[in-house]
């Protein structure tokens, strides 16, 4: 099989939560596509994260259901810890990221985003739900993230994320990039600019993208 | 007050005729404002939703300022999963969350459905029961509750009930079954206490959220069952995710209503269903907040456009109930220009 072959046989198991199958491809990797499961991060980067990406795009056109998204996220991190349980051997180095669920106890979205960044090689802090945005705002800075992401399945909790945002733009620390994801904004695509938030995302799977992105951006601002 | 105004017919008489199949004088509406009620009579929220006389004075209230066509005792979601064991967190400016999941994997052998006085269930019933005295032979009184595929997401939480899906699917039926004998015991009361219709939130069957085939194997025989045990119309709501591929499935299982997101072309979902179902929807409350009184008339003309000719549409916000954020005046905007541009038939229907 070529390492595109892998990839799409990867993705299919994925979206049929077949787990033994993906995790059989994995293993075929270094014969098949060269030493790429070398290490984690080079596992995740190749294979790992653009499926999960592939399956996040098929998600925003209506091509799969938010539970296949779910299932393909929790299988990966499991296998990159099966498969590879070294991911701080990393050939590109992580930011360091939290995420969390302001004032809102829907958790569905936070456990997808902590599982793809995990299967993307990430080592996401998980800083909980339901916290106000002062406190969350304080976690963040004790932690010294590069980047915290929000994740809100109600609108009164997605209106939070502009106090969090005006907490953390007065309070002396570096710049912090905010960025959002859940029902409330793929509602309503104007609300992630209403509150201030420095990206959003559509589905889980573009975590790991937008938050290279978000800190990328940052750190060339002036 | 525009629910005072006279008008030719009463909305019982118009909701009789939309369920009916006949054209109405003008398409019916509802704009669930529960929320609100609590500025509008000066309570907290938790009170509001917490006590048969403020449920049901802010109930009317609302439906006299509005004008709605449909009351419901429909309080918040959160008390379903109370009456298994669960926990309801207030917040005093939107809608209650349900707190730590109650459930486990180990506790589902055991699982027996609640006792229908269970003082969560009980509130709902009796507000049923308030509201039907009050309204009775003028308003639809509309029951509400969590349908048996989608209640899980708040006795074991979303992820919770994802992995049992997968992982555990003889233990996922069985507590689909327990749910269904719940929602079938607390429709059959609500019913009894004077609703005319049962609201069932599965916001599962969307294809948006749970693999199609998952639905089809489990949700979609007990949402059957339940429309088949209960006697009554029923309609489903997947509560602002769409609801399009699946539409013909809950028409089939015996929903005479289903509730389309704002995301859900509504002549194209018409077409879908061959004019068999009512169609609920599907006014966005997110965007409605921005709304000034131009952009409602123009979004009230554009959805009216849209909806049946035959007038089998009831005009209602696409989550089930408008966010507190969305001004009060707003609605009475859009209530008016409802009026004013719903009228049936159409100019273009003749």
């Amino acid at each position: 099989m070529t390492p595109d072959d892998v990839l799409m046989a990867f993705e299919a198991a994925l979206l049929d939560a077949d787990r033994a199958g993906a995790a059989r491809l994995l293993r075929t990797l270094p014969t098949s596509a060269g030493q790429v499961a070398a290490s984690g991060a080079l596992l995740a980067d190749r294979v790992i994260v653009p499926a999960l990406e592939r399956i996040g795009s098929a998600f925003e056109r209506g091509d799969v259901a938010l539970s296949q998204v779910y299932l393909a996220g929790r299988i990966c991190e499991g296998l990159l810890d099966e498969i590879a349980p070294a991911p701080d051997v990393t050939a590109t180095p992580r930011p360091r990221v939290g995420v969390a669920a302001l004032e809102d106890h829907h958790l569905l979205g936070k456990r997808m985003v902590l599982s793809v960044l995990r299967a993307a090689g990430f080592a996401p802090l998980d800083l909980g739900h339901g916290m106000r945005a002062a406190e969350l705002a304080r976690r963040a800075r004790e932690e010294q993230l590069d980047a915290l992401l929000v994740s809100a399945l109600m609108l009164r909790s997605a209106l939070r994320v502009k106090d969090l945002v005006a907490i953390l733009a007065k309070d002396g620390g570096p710049a912090l990039p905010v960025i959002v994801g859940g029902a409330p904004f793929r509602l309503d695509p104007a609300l992630a600019g209403e509150v201030a938030a420095t990206a959003w995302g559509r589905s889980a799977s573009e975590a790991p993208r937008l938050v290279m992105s978000a800190i990328e951006s940052s750190r060339g601002a002036p | 007050m525009i629910g005072r105004e006279p008008e030719a017919l009463t909305p019982a008489q118009r909701i009789e005729r939309v369920l009916g199949g006949q054209r109405p004088d003008r398409f019916a509406y509802f704009l669930n404002a529960g929320l609100h009620a609590a500025g509008l009579l000066g309570v907290p929220l938790e009170d509001l939703l917490s006590r048969v006389d403020l449920a049901v004075e802010g109930a009317l209230l609302v439906q006299e300022r509005l004008g709605n066509d449909l009351v419901t005792s429909f309080l918040h979601a959160a008390g379903e999963a109370q009456a298994f064991g669960g926990e309801v967190l207030f917040f005093d400016d939107g809608p209650p969350n349900a707190g730590t999941p109650p459930l486990g994997l180990a506790s589902l052998a055991s699982l027996r459905p609640p006792p229908i006085d269970h003082p969560a269930l009980a509130l709902r019933v009796e507000v049923t029961r308030a509201l039907a005295a009050r309204v009775a032979g003028r308003i639809p009184v509309a029951g509400a509750l969590v349908a048996p595929f989608s209640l899980p997401v708040m006795q074991l939480g979303f992820s919770g009930w994802l992995d049992l899906l997968h992982e555990a699917p003889r233990e996922a039926e069985h507590l689909i079954a327990v749910n269904l004998d719940h929602c079938i015991a607390f429709a059959r009361a609500q019913l009894a206490a004077g609703a005319s219709a049962i609201l069932a939130f599965e916001p599962l069957a969307s294809t948006q959220l749970v693999a199609p085939r998952i639905f089809h194997d489990l949700g979609l025989p007990a949402l059957r069952r339940f429309g088949a045990a209960i006697g009554a119309p029923f309609a489903v709501s997947t509560a602002s995710a769409p609801i399009a591929a699946v539409a013909n499935d809950l028409v089939d299982a015996g929903a005479l209503m289903i509730g389309a997101s704002d995301q859900d072309d509504l002549v194209a979902l018409e077409a879908a269903t061959s004019g068999k179902a009512v169609i609920l929807g599907n006014l966005n409350g997110l965007r409605m907040r921005a709304w000034t009184p131009g952009d409602v008339d123009r979004e009230v003309r554009a959805l009216v456009a849209r909806l049946p000719a035959s007038g089998r549409a009831v005009v209602t916000e696409h989550h089930g109930e408008v966010p507190l954020a969305v001004p009060f005046d707003t609605l009475v905007h859009v209530a008016q220009a409802l009026r004013r541009h719903g009228r049936l038939p159409r100019r273009a229907d003749g």
